[in-house]
């Protein structure tokens, strides 16, 4: 048996069960040092609050880089549900109560989610602080279910194994560390799954994504919902430890306590919140005895210059300072990703049920931007296995046409069809899922995640684990992720980009990304795919080499291309017909040679260069 | 493939909290010395000294020290000085809970003057049935608390029930004959509007609840003036929605009286009414202090100059009240807490110990039935008009 | 009838002050895409500002000095905004650097008062009685002076050179540069135009209600729903969401539920965004993250 090496060592490391398991190992022997006092106690629970609460935030915040301030209205649902689930439903076991109040914090979580998963960054902080301000409204107001201002003082105390586990000892002390480390693990693994790799790609562009056919609303609504049930969780744990509810507790203030932890410790990090709540707990201590202006001055200037300046937090400072004292020339990883074998096979299954679509087809589409109409009337079809030429002069509108043709706009007439069904009004995750693939003038890969994840995410509508099974690592969900993997190498294989697989994909040639794009779209066996200019920026040889792949892609059986293209050589290497889009209209379409040859194309489109152009296809044509 | 670091992040991690924590542990005293030097007797203070209602705690820490240093400097308690603690609970449950098990745990006190409000009070009292250290509530007026009573759980302050009992004889013997009633969504508001119709019997004009966090109760006094009402009862703690509604009164010539709870007596409500608007609007809150007594009129004189002048009823006769009651239990049971305490408390009685609150020294007291220092009957009705309070009602005199 | 007058008089007041929240926000949200959430710090300081520092000098003096007051601090924000973005910050974090110092702000506000209550008001005393309800002159001056000062913020944007040149410079700021437009500049000009606008916001607040350091939460985020309601990318369009917004509010908590008006308020505004994040106003049919 040969000695572990350091390389091992570190992915030991880096596995969320080893991590909780030193974790808690800490934890514990630091309770044990506090011999039972209860004052040290009591701060001790409330900073393993803070922690859940971290955790539930940083997912949001940090991982899937949503901007929501309603955490500490989720943590209130949770602690509100638990004591009125116990004192109305009589005989429900506590542990069921903490597990209704879970629920109804996910479900308020999903509720913020679901209305909020597309919108930019400063509108979701606006719709969830609305959110947190109304349940802060609510709860004060109804004062039959809730008390209103003065709250419920009836709360049931925590209760396992037929045993009472009161606030401030070392048995509550287990149990809220026991809750800690459910949060870090579901949040961990989640983070490490298809879920946080979706999130991942979301957060850098939301259409690219959705593209390849993920839906964001479910996605990040998963996200929020498992957010909203660790909130909930830590919530109806702090019933319990505080014996009363009363709505000033679950306000700005706290929100701007958990802001602080996530950002002070390290967004988007594991230990982030470990080293926040640390942090902020003894910033409590320490501010009690000041005056609360000061203690406000002090978190305040501490937020101020984090934003500022430390917005890796405390240990993105340590990194930092610890890449000084041991740089490497190692490239840099992407996210968090799971490191498996390869298997040698790759068996996808069907993508999609139902009768092959044999036609993608806009019929007399208008589109149409603030009364100035970008397309009138414009008709094209695609079939499966041919290959089409889009070309026009700038701004003529063959990537409207696309975008038309993708739901990513919705035209003002006209129709557009796959194969019978009609795409108008789709949002552009279900075309792709019916079958349409794209790419984009500039490659619109996840920067941050690898060159392999990028591909991964294009067979993300083929997993068979749940969601929720993805978030905690079930067999399943490994063993999708050890097929994505696979399937992924192929790809990269078949469009020459293999020996990349593993470099982060925001600093591969750009050549390079290019085909990733092309193979994340042919993850999704799509049946059409659409290529916007994608020879710009290549070279002639890299240019040959894609016209051979594309060629490849749609012969025996294969989609449909479009091509949208200024390159006159690409288009007579791959496209059997082509189309000519100005001003907003079709000018001509027909096979490639005659097409080019016509005196009206090459007059309005090729305008200086005419007679070169008009020389050449003459000479090709002997 | 790693990125350097990243394996050693959980280390790293796991190494600062657990120094951080262990640092923290290790600065705590933690195991038994006694709370100060020989023979002190620790009383705590468990007040919202800062935030919303800081001056508030502020005014009640300096009456608890004023009543502290006056026992010290005649010799103290049988021999043993009294040591006082302050604990700010920044008006937070959460706080007010840790900051009780702090007292009890690191400080060994042996009873609290506090807390304050309602919701910190609730948080506490699930602890002291833990702990057995004593609190004397001075403010918080929810009944539930002493009745009935609680071991441990002491109140040397008015209930809402009382003081909306005495705005309702006020009012009648004013010849009020069409008051209104307002109150917050909040226990206070509720149990005060419930305890007025009880003790009024008949019907009010027109009745307005309104939410405890409300701004402004233009739209509640638009209807109260619409119903003709020629006064109004008002139970909330909500100090600026009032305060915004008096000087709304005053600047739109509305002087019907407003009489209220104990928050209307306070220098923060003042504030926010303004003393010109008070000047014209009459304006009445609750207080048990016995403001015409001269043991408080002898008392508060050396407290103006050491404390800067304050209008008469801020004082905060409850708290003194509450210095004197720990003070003689602590000497029965010669300076020994928990069980004796709670016992020696329950003797307490008005006829043995100086008080400044209530109406007739005799009529105040403990018992192992009753946990509230006052009588029923014991609400005055103050005048607030901006720079003074003077007494208007008390109800077993004129 | 004669009750909706006192109704619409409120409601004005009231929605001129979170109007001038709205067009503040809008502005520098438009040239910056930052998100100021220190607003209502800022209202708060004037209206300290107004009822405690300068309670000595006539109103409109006052008012004038908080104008300034409100330009200064605004240039500040911005000289905060530069030194995040040299030091390569994004608009989340900026945004979150805009709490902090409205934190701060609020702090010494609360140093000062310890949780209190202060006035900045009344501008004028007295009041005229419509059938039973009383409406004060108060409200009526200062529901006048907000929607001036409004108006005067408005046509800046919208008429003057400034005005377009801030829409230019926030839309294609490339292009702007190219033209020759130094966006910075603009942007910076934004950025003392949002202060002005915020603090003169607080000080007109102060003016009608008791402020405490409480009031700030509720100040801005009135302001911020108005500005959603009404498209957050036109200062015109949030303008008129926050005054609609609050003629909203004032009536629903005149006839139908006195303790529900914020959820009322934000359930709409949430409902809103999750349909029609641009506001109200007609956008383009593109469906862009």
């Amino acid at each position: 048996m040969r000695t572990p090496t350091s390389a091992w060592w570190r992915d030991r490391l880096r596995s969320p069960a080893v991590r909780v398991f030193l974790g808690g190992i800490a934890f514990v022997l630091v309770g044990l040092s506090m011999n039972g006092d209860g004052y040290y106690l009591g701060l001790y629970t409330v900073g393993v609050f803070t922690y859940i609460l971290a955790v539930s935030l940083n997912l949001l915040l940090g991982f899937a880089g949503l901007f929501a301030l309603a955490q500490q209205a989720l943590f209130g649902m949770g602690a509100y549900t638990i004591v009125i689930v116990g004192t109305r439903v009589g005989s429900l076991p506590w542990i069921v109560c903490l597990l209704i109040a879970m629920a109804v914090a996910a479900v308020g979580g999903l509720l913020l989610a679901l209305p909020t998963a597309r919108l930019r960054g400063d509108y979701l902080a606006l719709a969830t602080l609305a959110f947190a301000v109304g349940f802060q409204q609510l709860v004060s107001n109804w004062i039959s279910v809730t008390g209103g201002s003065s709250g419920l003082v009836d709360v049931p105390t925590a209760r396992l194994f037929g045993h009472d586990i009161e606030p401030q000892t070392d048995a509550f002390l287990w149990l809220v560390g026991g809750a800690a480390a459910v949060s870090y693990l579901w949040s961990a693994y989640l983070v490490r799954s298809r879920i946080g790799r979706c999130l991942h790609a979301l957060r850098d562009s939301t259409l690219a994504t959705e593209s390849v056919g993920i839906n964001p609303t479910v996605i990040r609504g998963f996200a929020f919902a498992v957010s909203g049930a660790l909130a909930g969780l830590g919530g109806g744990l702090f019933a319990a430890y505080q014996l009363v509810v009363v709505p000033t507790q679950y306000g700005f203030s706290l929100l701007i306590l958990i802001i602080l932890a996530v950002l002070i410790g390290g967004i988007g990090t594991d230990g982030g919140p470990v080293v926040g709540a640390v942090l902020v707990t003894a910033l409590q201590r320490f501010t009690t005895s000041l005056h609360p202006a000061t203690a406000t001055v002090v978190y305040a200037a501490i937020l101020l210059v984090v934003m500022l300046s430390f917005r890796g937090g405390a240990i993105g400072l340590a990194l930092s300072l610890w890449q000084r004292v041991r740089p490497t020339n190692h490239a840099p990883a992407a996210g968090p990703s799971w490191v498996g074998p390869k298997p040698a096979t790759a068996d996808l299954g069907p993508l999609r049920d139902g009768p092959i679509i044999d036609r993608l087809a806009m019929t007399a589409v208008d589109v149409v931007f603030g009364g100035v109409h970008a397309l009138t009337g414009v008709s094209l079809s695609l079939r499966r296995g041919e290959v089409v030429g889009l070309i026009g002069p700038n701004g003529a509108g063959k990537t409207t046409a696309v975008n038309a043709m993708t739901g990513v706009i919705r035209p003002a007439k006209g129709r557009v069809e796959v194969g019978e069904a009609s795409m108008l009004g789709r949002r552009p995750y279900r075309v792709a899922r019916m079958g349409v693939g794209r790419t984009y003038q500039h490659p619109q890969l996840s920067p941050g995640l690898s060159v392999l994840e990028n591909v991964m995410l294009g067979f993300d509508r083929s997993a068979r684990a749940t969601l929720v099974e993805a978030s905690v690592h079930s067999p399943r969900s490994r063993d999708d992720e050890r097929r994505f993997r696979a399937a992924s190498a192929e790809l990269l294989d078949r469009v020459g980009a293999q020996e990349f697989a593993d470099r982060v994909a925001g600093a591969v040639p750009y050549a390079v990304q290019r085909k990733v794009e092309l193979a994340r779209v042919l993850a999704g066996r799509p049946a059409f795919v659409l290529l916007d200019e994608p020879a710009a920026g290549l070279n002639d040889d890299e240019r040959h080499e894609l016209g051979a792949v594309i060629s490849s892609i749609a012969a025996e059986g294969g989609p449909g291309v479009l091509v949208i293209e200024h390159n006159m050589d690409l288009v007579r290497q791959v496209c059997a017909r082509v189309v000519v889009l100005v001003n907003g209209s079709v000018l001509l379409s027909g096979p490639t040679d005659e097409v080019l040859r016509d005196p009206r194309v090459v007059e309005v489109y090729l305008g200086a260069h005419a007679e070169v152009v008009q020389e050449q296809a003459e000479v090709s044509n002997g | 493939m790693a990125v350097p670091g990243r394996s050693w992040r959980a280390a790293a991690t796991g190494v600062s909290a657990v120094t951080l924590a262990v640092t923290m542990t290790a600065c705590s005293s933690s195991g038994g010395s006694s709370g100060g030097g020989t023979g002190d007797w620790t009383i705590g203070i468990l007040m919202p000294t800062t935030g919303a209602l800081g001056a508030l705690g502020t005014q009640i820490e300096n009456s608890t020290k004023f009543a502290v240093d006056r026992i010290n400097a005649s010799g103290g308690v049988k021999g043993h000085k009294l040591k006082l603690i302050k604990y700010d609970t920044a008006l937070d449950p959460g706080t007010a809970a840790s900051q009780y098990t702090k007292g009890v745990t690191q400080d060994h006190v042996l009873a609290f003057v506090g807390p304050l409000t309602s919701p910190e009070t609730a948080a506490v009292i699930p602890l002291t049935q833990r702990r057995h250290v004593p609190i004397t509530i001075v403010g918080a007026t929810d009944t539930a608390f002493t009745v009935p009573p609680k071991p441990y759980v002491f109140r040397i302050s008015s209930t809402i029930q009382n003081d909306a009992a005495a705005a309702v004889n006020y009012a009648a013997k004013r010849g009020c004959e069409r008051p209104a009633l307002m109150g917050d969504t909040a226990v206070t508001g509720r149990d005060y509007m419930a305890a007025a119709r009880a003790e009024y019997k008949k019907s009010f004009v027109t009745e307005q609840p309104f939410a405890a966090d409300a701004t402004d109760l233009s739209p509640e006094l638009a209807k109260i003036r619409a119903a003709k009402a020629d006064c109004i009862l008002l139970g909330t703690l909500n100090l600026g929605a009032v305060g915004g509604m008096v000087k709304k009164m005053a600047e739109s010539g509305y002087d019907i009286p407003v009489i209220g709870d104990s928050a209307l007596t306070l220098n923060v409500f003042t504030g926010a009414a303004g003393a010109d608007s008070l000047a014209k609007v009459p304006v009445y809150g609750t207080s048990i202090a016995n403001v015409d007594s001269s043991a408080f009129k002898t008392t508060f004189a050396p407290f103006a100059r050491k404390y800067g002048g304050l209008p008469k009823g801020e004082i905060n006769p409850a708290a003194w009240d509450a210095v004197h009651v720990i003070a003689h239990a602590l000497g029965e049971t010669s300076g020994k807490g928990g069980a004796a305490l709670e016992g020696a408390l329950q003797g307490s009685s008005g006829s043995k110990i100086q008080t400044l609150t209530g109406l007739d020294a005799s009529t105040n007291g403990f018992s192992a039935s009753r946990h509230d220092w006052v009588p029923p009957q014991a609400s005055r009705l103050l005048r607030n008009d901006g720079t003074n309070l003077t007494l208007a009602y008390q109800a077993s005199g004129s | 009838m004669s009750s909706l007058i006192a109704i619409l008089v409120d409601a004005l007041a009231f929605g001129a002050v979170y109007a001038l929240v709205a067009v503040g926000f809008s502005i520098v949200l438009r040239a910056s895409r930052v998100a100021q959430f220190g607003a209502g710090y800022v209202g708060l300081l004037g209206a300290v500002l107004l009822g405690n520092v300068f309670s000595a000098l006539p109103s409109w003096i006052g008012l004038v000095l908080c104008a300034i007051a409100g330009a200064v601090l605004g240039l500040v924000f911005y000289a905060m905004i530069v030194v995040g973005r040299r030091l390569g910050a994004s608009e989340v974090q900026l945004s979150l650097a805009c709490l902090a110092a409205g934190l701060l702000i609020g702090a010494i506000v609360d140093w000062s008062h310890n949780g209190g209550f202060f006035s900045a008001g009344p501008f004028v005393g007295g009041y005229f009685t419509i059938g039973s309800d009383a409406v004060l002159w108060n409200e009526v001056v200062t529901a006048i002076i907000g929607l001036a000062v409004l108006g005067l913020f408005c046509l800046v944007v919208s008429r003057t050179m400034l005005g377009k040149a801030m829409t230019a410079a926030a839309k294609a700021p490339d292009v702007a540069a190219v033209s020759g437009l130094q966006t910075s500049r603009v942007v910076m000009i934004a950025w003392v135009l949002a202060g002005t606008a915020l603090l003169l916001a607080g000080s007109l607040f102060g003016a009608l209600a008791p402020v405490s350091s409480n009031s700030a939460f509720p100040l801005a985020i009135k302001g911020f729903a108005g500005a959603v309601v009404g498209g957050v990318d036109s200062p015109g369009g949030a303008a008129l969401g926050a005054l609609l917004l609050s003629v909203l509010d004032v009536l629903f908590i005149r006839y139908v539920n006195a303790s529900y008006d914020e959820m009322f308020i934000f359930g709409l505004l949430f409902v809103l965004l999750a349909f029609r994040p641009s506001g109200l106003r007609r956008g383009a049919t593109l469906r862009l993250a």
